[in-house]
């Protein structure tokens, strides 16, 4: 535990029901959300501000979607950790974003659990 | 290691390897379809035992490994302990490439030993072993076992492949990973970040398959370079849901391995084998190189002229009595003479000759391999195999017939879907024929695939300039057929030939002609497409028909000439100042060789009544060639001008007559071609009379003509396959009450005023608090209160929001106008297409089960209720107008529902997720309550857009899935009533109906209880089609 705590998190997604989610799943275990983004543009500019430790990104979203954002993010920081969270039909836009440098992906819905174990995987292992 | 040898020896040896090898490549897919053979097994033990041996004393030790794993193979066959089956005639069919391959590096000059074969040798053996142990068929549930245990245990399985230098891993995907495949491909990316990856195992569409699931344990296997350490390459696939990692490196290998896996090394012991020679038969025949023959052939044509030479003589003689007995004496050794040279022409002639059924039987490999390479079905059909044509001939034609053949089996023969709904059997058939018509050859490539339509070619032609659009009009579909032999027509993308170099059916045409032949298409759109290839028995030799062009004489060849007429002059008639001949009961244009080869006409031809006229095929219509006389037919022996002059139009050859002049050939695609170039001159020195009526009567009648001709080439049409009906589904009223709802619905009015909704600010972010849920909740205060009522909510106009510059377009939408222009490839809509077959469900039921399982579970990780289940699953193919019927009646039963809309891309599809409003307050009651949150006093729906995200997408996965087409769900909306599916279909409506997949499933909470709906629409496919063309 000790080893997550204070991880910070950056949650990028235009539903406020999945935001809320995210949060409630993270916050109870020692993560730091450190902000909220609606769309691909906005997490950029929130990354480029805040440097979280990961960055949990939703792929279809307006105006600029994750995997735009992530490659941009990646731009900004090469070692940046982005885990795509998205339902199961985007496959495609899945294995973009990995190509383009994701770290990890998760299938909506979710466990807590299943979260939990990304983004520790992903700080730990890199 | 190639001990130095006399270039002769390895030329020998070469020549022997090839005549080897194809007798390889048919007897091994000879075997294949006649397993039972043999004779065959033994010849082809016997060959490959040869090809050991020879190999073995020219120290080629990795040709001499090759022919011995063949050898053992075919051993086995003999033997019952190997089955003859695909994958081992595939792997052997490899060994004879391979061995082909380390031929060709020994005659160019490369190291022969760089081929490297070790690989493959070792699946040969494992053949051997599979062979060897008591099973003598390889069951599949045998290796699925095998893998299974292998999979269970730790340590390094048995049935590994070992490459040397490589650093294997292998790793379980975890079961909880509902995307294996893409758990598959991030570690793949990982490790291809750090290392070159070799190999993979299971390939990628196994992984995205159910197989990988049921069969292979969720393994999966990765061969990379060692240029990384093992604990690098651990750390790179340790990714979450990834379970129990083994690394291996060539030393764990080493000591694991027992002494069974060195004796899996190939066997090196035979490098010199001195066995050659007793393995040199003495053998009937000669081995004659084909230059050689070139060089009797040009001294026969030399023979043969100077045989003219003296009947000349003879002719000359008869003008002189005086010398009677001299002459009497110079014929009867000139008639010796003749005999003598005409046998050994013959002879000689013959010697050439060798039969077709060598040029066909290298298409037999060529259509198995494209057929298993692609999926379709294609039988081959060869006869008249005996039939015996030059060699020389042959060879021009290998490539011209691997580009037809090429074409019949590439865009000709459909796949077996496309077959079947067209009511022909899934199995393509190609024939290849080969038929002799006198001194003619015919080689007829027939296929039964969907023929050439001459619309789209003449569409083709226009967009490439190639004739304009009023051209077009005038061409028949013959004549429009034929337009593919233009040469501006083949496109780079579609003229590179299988060595990457350009052939295009111009070329083709060239190729024949160029031997003196021509090339005839019948096509039927939906029936297929005959080729007819006319060549002479032998290229040296010409029958041509001499004639006279003012004071020069020319010689056509036979093969290009219908008919020789002499016309009258009065039924010669000019139109537009185009000159034609009335002959018989059609008209022929008029080509006159005085002016196309702009020589002054002689003074008779200016006098006589009857001219004379040369009717030959052009491009399947008729053409009259004017000369002033006919002279002799005659046999030329053609000398080629190439080396010594620029080409000729018109001109193809030149021969020498036997009074010792020069002789021009003439070929009519030339002559053609000049005649168009010269056109407006010529005509410039006519004068022209209009006759429109008759122009028009004429011109059909030729068509007419050329139709009729066209028709001698024709097949027995076929049965004509009828249309195939879709039925309409059986059920007779849409069942249009969905729900036990609450409370009775009654009409809901429209909220005109807008003072209730509220605004969507464009507000910066503030720290972790929702927005847009807030306005609606301050503002709507009040407006919840009554279940009853719908409010307006604008969270559907985040589509309207325009505000981003089109450069910005997110990957999201250009990645849906990517699927949407990959939906145009004609392959993918095809196999959605099943989905839409009234005789077969499978596909469907698969589908949705599929969907269905995905989309519960969803729900019920959501809400925390594992009680949720489908209620009922049905799906229907209504017409157009049902389907209008029944959004309108859905329309009414569910307003005053919540209701969300999700497109289904690229299918112009919709999915709707419709629930009442006390469901969609429980559902997200669950929902927050899962996130230990308070329940809401208000609707929220945003929320509910997840579920339609998610929902939706478990059935679009899964139609993905099961079809193989990318379909992907768009972004959800909110929606009040169906007026906005009903659109969506609506917009369909080109012409006429067609048909809508209507998929309702419903959804429980518990036993009872409806909780939603989800429906599902998608308009038939053949619209696509239409939106592809």
């Amino acid at each position: 535990m000790s080893e997550i705590a204070g991880t910070k998190v950056l949650i990028v997604d235009d539903s406020g029901y999945m935001r809320q989610v995210i949060r409630k799943y993270l916050e109870p275990q020692g993560f730091v959300i450190v902000g909220e983004a609606q769309d691909g543009w906005e997490a950029i500019q929130m990354f480029d501000e805040l440097r979280p430790d990961v960055v949990t990104m939703d792929i279809s979203m307006k105006k600029m979607g994750g995997i735009e954002a992530t490659k941009k993010i990646k731009s900004i920081d090469a070692a940046a950790k982005v885990i795509m969270v998205s339902a199961l039909g985007e496959a495609r836009f899945i294995k973009e974003a990995i190509k383009s440098g994701a770290s990890d992906f998760i299938i909506k819905p979710f466990a807590e659990e299943r979260l939990v174990s990304s983004i520790t995987s992903v700080i730990k292992k890199g | 290691m190639l001990m130095t040898q006399d270039q002769e020896e390895i030329k020998i040896f070469l020549d022997e390897l090839e005549e080897n090898l194809n007798y390889l490549d048919d007897a091994i897919i000879a075997l294949e379809e006649n397993p039972q053979d043999k004779e065959t097994l033994e010849e082809i033990f016997r060959v490959a035992h040869t090809i050991k041996g020879s190999s073995g004393f020219l120290g080629l030790t990795n040709l001499v490994n090759l022919g011995h794993a063949m050898e053992s193979v075919f051993m086995e066959f003999f033997n019952g302990n190997i089955a003859v089956q695909k994958d081992v005639i595939d792997t052997l069919l490899e060994c004879k490439d391979s061995i082909s391959s380390i031929g060709k590096a020994l005659k160019t000059g490369s190291n022969p030993d760089s081929i490297a074969t070790d690989e493959l040798i070792e699946r040969v053996n494992a053949f051997l072993k599979g062979g060897a142990a008591a099973a003598a068929e390889k069951k599949p549930e045998a290796k699925k076992a095998a893998k299974k245990a292998s999979s269970s245990e730790s340590g390094l399985p048995d049935d590994i492949e070992i490459i040397p230098g490589s650093i294997f891993v292998r790793l379980w995907i975890s079961p909880n990973e509902l995307a294996p495949s893409i758990r598959a491909f991030l570690v793949h990316k990982r490790l291809s970040d750090i290392v070159e990856i070799i190999k993979q195992e299971p390939s990628e569409d196994i992984l995205d398959s159910d197989e990988f699931t049921d069969e292979y344990d969720r393994e999966v296997r990765f061969w990379v370079q060692a240029d990384v350490t093992k604990e690098e390459v651990q750390k790179a696939v340790s990714v979450d849901l990834i379970e129990k990692v083994e690394v291996y490196d060539d030393q764990d290998i080493k000591t694991e391995g027992d002494s069974e896996k060195s004796a899996a090394k190939p066997v090196k012991k035979q490098a010199a084998q001195t066995q050659v020679k007793d393995e040199i038969e003495a053998s009937d025949s000669v081995r004659i190189p084909v230059n050689r023959l070139d060089v009797l052939l040009n001294l026969v044509g030399e023979l043969v002229i100077a045989n003219s030479g003296f009947l000349q003589i003879q002719d000359d003689l008869k003008s002189m009595p005086e010398l009677l007995s001299i002459n009497k004496a110079v014929r009867d050794r000139t008639r010796d003479l003749f005999r003598i040279s005409g046998d050994i022409q013959e002879l000689i002639m013959k010697s050439r000759l060798v039969p077709v059924g060598q040029l066909f039987s290298r298409f037999k490999r060529f259509v198995r391999d494209y057929s298993s390479k692609t999926g379709k079905s294609i039988i081959l059909r060869i006869a008249g195999e005996e039939t015996e044509i030059d060699k020389k001939i042959i060879d021009e034609m290998i490539k011209p017939l691997t580009h037809i053949v090429r074409n019949s089996v590439d865009h000709g023969i459909e796949f077996p879907d496309e077959r079947k709904s067209t009511g022909k059997s899934p199995e393509g058939t190609l024939s290849l024929e080969a038929t002799q018509e006198g001194n003619y050859i015919n080689i007829i490539v027939k296929d039964d695939g969907k023929g050439i339509d001459a619309e789209k070619i003449l569409q083709k032609a226009i967009s490439k300039g190639i004739i304009n659009k009023e051209e077009a009009d005038t061409y028949s579909e013959e004549e429009a057929i034929h337009l593919i032999f233009h040469p501006g027509f083949s496109t780079k993308d579609e003229v590179t030939d299988m060595s990457g170099r350009g052939i295009g059916m111009d070329v083709v045409k060239t190729s024949v002609e160029a031997l003196n032949g021509n090339i005839i298409i019948d096509s039927k759109v939906d029936r297929g497409t005959i080729m007819t290839i006319k060549l002479p028995l032998t290229l040296a030799i010409l029958n041509a028909l001499i004639v006279k062009v003012g004071q020069e004489k020319f010689c056509i060849p036979m093969a290009t000439i219908i008919e020789t007429q002499k016309v009258e002059r009065k039924n010669f008639l000019t139109i537009e100042g185009n000159e034609m001949v009335r002959l018989r009961d059609t008209i022929v244009p008029v080509v006159r060789l005085t002016e196309v080869f702009q020589i002054e006409p002689s003074e008779e031809s200016y006098e006589t009544e009857e001219l004379a006229l040369i009717i030959v095929d052009f491009n399947d219509s008729l053409v009259g060639l004017l000369v002033d006389e006919f002279l002799n037919r005659q046999e030329m022996v053609i000398k080629s001008l190439a080396e010594h002059f620029r080409p000729i139009e018109g001109v193809s050859g030149a021969s020498i007559l036997g009074d010792g002049n020069i002789i021009l050939i003439l070929d009519v695609q030339g002559i053609m071609k000049l005649f168009k170039d010269l056109r407006d001159k010529i005509l410039t020195d006519r004068q022209s009379q209009v006759d429109t009526k008759k122009l028009q009567d004429d011109i059909s009648r030729l068509k007419l003509y050329s139709a009729q001709k066209k028709s001698e080439y024709t097949e027995e049409p076929e049965a004509i396959p009828e249309d195939i009906e879709y039925e309409d589904d059986s059920v007779s009223k849409p069942k249009v009450k969905l729900y036990t709802s609450d409370k009775p619905q009654e009409p809901q009015e429209e909220i005109e005023d807008k003072n209730f909704l509220p605004e969507i600010k464009e507000t910066k972010q503030p720290k972790g608090e929702t927005t847009l849920v807030k306005e609606v909740e301050t503002v709507g205060e009040g407006f919840f209160a009554d279940e009853d009522d719908m409010g307006y909510d604008t969270f559907s106009d985040k589509s309207s929001d325009s505000e981003y510059d089109t450069d910005d377009l997110s990957d999201e939408v250009k990645s849906r106008i990517e699927l949407a222009e990959e939906m145009q490839n004609i392959d993918s809509v095809k196999k959605l297409h099943k989905l839409f077959e009234s005789d077969n469900f499978d596909l469907l039921k698969q589908w949705l089960l599929q969907g269905n399982s995905r989309a519960v579970q969803g729900l019920q990780q959501l809400t925390g209720n594992s009680a949720i289940k489908v209620g009922q699953s049905r799906a229907r193919k209504l017409s157009s107008d049902k389907t209008a019927m029944l959004l309108q009646k859905l329309e009414k039963s569910t307003s005053g529902m919540v209701s969300f809309i999700l497109p289904v891309l690229p299918l112009d599809g919709a999915i709707h997720f419709i629930l009442t409003h006390n469901n969609a307050m429980k559902i997200v009651k669950h929902m927050l309550q899962e996130l230990s949150l308070p329940s809401p006093e208000h609707l929220d729906l945003e929320p509910l857009m997840e579920v339609t995200n998610i929902l939706g997408a478990a059935y679009t996965n899964s139609l993905t899935a099961v079809t193989e087409v990318m379909v992907e769900p768009g972004t959800p909306e909110i929606i009040r009533g169906t007026a906005q599916i009903k659109e969506m279909i609506e917009k369909k409506i080109a012409s006429g109906s067609y048909s809508v997949l209507y998929i309702e499933n419903q959804y429980l909470w518990d036993e009872e209880d409806i909780l939603a709906e989800l429906l599902i629409l998608l308009p038939e496919i053949k619209v696509l089609q239409d939106k592809a063309e």
